[in-house]
């Protein structure tokens, strides 16, 4: 059979549908909306992949954001699932958070003050977090981002790609419908990167990560590799 | 699997007119932006993707990704989306399937390079002339059925075709069986199937 014809689509179609139903694991559903409306979207006419504004290039972090929060409120029942699997998980980030703040505490040497300004924003009474996904092709990428109104914003991310000659990673804020940059960095060692900056201005809708031009950029114009949204 | 069925092939038919006509609609939404249409879309097809993706991979993280990719994809080209071809649901899990089979190439190196010639797989995906048409629960209970009535042997080679995305050489090399018996049996398995969907008399119809 080199081409299928059009029979043998109904035969094809039976075939993806006799397979064991399983539901999906419930956390899925945050992860793959917010994934997908992080990327760009074609348009109906087949148009040039044309520089594009950097204005109009962030408001999907907007947009994923009011998704996501709109499909979380209308699920009832189903919420009550996602709801203890998102303590599940912030058990276990509270639990990275301990180690985290004990690597902050036991490392050395030159780096005091940024350790010190660190471990403060970890310990402050007021630090809240949020966890950032990859966004494809960066699929495997994570980062948690801690805000302290009164100490400033950390980001810590793994597994983030190498960036060619040329290129920065750089964090955003999007606070009341702006993006706020969070400043360039560059990786350490086996993709890992932190980031202190100061805190954002307002509450955050989302937080998000993209490449841009060494230097950085008023507001996001690259591709997006991590993306998260408060949960509260 | 499916529980007792109270409903007339014709209810259920137009059950699957609906559902695609309320995908047809969401798909509209998308590409106009709106964000809930895709969840609309996930909670009709995110189980039937999953499922297959799992069945496919056999690694839930993996079926997760396969998931995520599907719907990544559906909400980018949504508005380049023919409705013309047809059933979103069917193009939903081909594009589920074709995933998969990736996933797996990319897992197992040790595969043969033709098996990255997709013209050369055993069961390709539809060409682009092929509308997308969906198998009415009625039709898959039938090839259920026909799928428990084939050969050990022309079981297997459907599946490694189907679900496996090999070549023909390759099922022949995994079964020791010689190539054009390998070409034989996937191609009786689906004149079986064929056969069997066309029993409930909706073969020729269209969404």
């Amino acid at each position: 059979m080199t081409h299928v014809e059009q029979e043998d689509m109904r035969v094809l179609d039976a075939l993806a549908r006799v397979v064991p139903q399983q539901a999906p694991p419930p956390a899925l559903r945050a992860r793959v909306l917010t994934a997908a409306l992080a990327g760009a979207q074609e348009p109906a006419a087949a148009a040039p992949d044309a520089a594009v504004a950097p204005a109009s290039r962030w408001p999907w972090l907007l947009a994923a954001a009011a998704a996501v929060l709109a499909a979380g409120t209308s699920l009832g029942w189903w919420s009550a699932q996602n709801e203890i699997q998102r303590l599940q998980s912030t058990i276990a980030d509270l639990r990275t958070t301990a180690t985290e703040l004990l690597n902050v505490r036991a490392e050395s040497g030159r780096e005091q003050t940024a350790r010190q300004r660190a471990a403060a924003i970890l310990s402050a009474p007021d630090v809240t977090y949020t966890a950032l996904a990859g966004v494809m092709p960066a699929g495997t990428a994570r980062a948690r981002v801690y805000v302290s109104p009164t100490r400033g914003l950390l980001m810590a991310a793994e597994d983030l790609p190498a960036l060619p000659t040329g290129r920065v990673y750089q964090l955003w804020t999007i606070v009341a419908g702006q993006p706020v940059s969070g400043g360039v960095f560059e990786l350490e060692a086996g993709g890992r990167a932190q980031v202190l900056a100061d805190a954002p201005p307002g509450p955050a809708a989302a937080f998000a990560v993209t490449i841009e031009p060494t230097g950085g950029v008023p507001a996001p114009t690259g591709d997006k590799v991590l993306l998260g949204i408060p949960t509260n | 699997m499916s529980g007792p069925e109270f409903q007339s092939a014709a209810g259920r038919r137009a059950d699957d007119d609906a559902i695609n006509a309320a995908d047809l609609a969401a798909f509209g939404r998308i590409a106009g932006g709106d964000h809930a249409a895709l969840a609309d879309i996930y909670d009709r097809h995110a189980r039937g993707i999953y499922s297959l993706a799992l069945r496919i991979v056999r690694r839930p993280e993996d079926a997760e990704d396969v998931t995520q990719q599907v719907f990544t994809q559906a909400w980018r080209t949504a508005a380049r989306y023919d409705r013309t071809r047809g059933a979103v649901a069917a193009w939903l899990l081909m594009m589920a399937r074709s995933r998969a089979i990736d996933c797996l190439r990319r897992r197992d190196a040790a595969r043969s390079d033709d098996a990255n010639d997709s013209q050369l797989v055993a069961i390709p995906d539809p060409g682009p002339s092929v509308e997308h048409v969906v198998a009415t629960r009625e039709q898959i209970e039938h090839a259920r059925t026909a799928l428990n009535g084939l050969s050990p042997e022309q079981r297997q080679a459907i599946e490694l075709a189907y679900y496996g995305g090999l070549t023909h050489s390759e099922i022949a090399q995994q079964t020791s069986t010689p190539l054009g018996t390998v070409k034989t049996r996937v191609r009786s398995a689906l004149q079986t199937l064929r056969a069997a969907l066309a029993q409930t008399g909706q073969a020729g119809r269209r969404p």
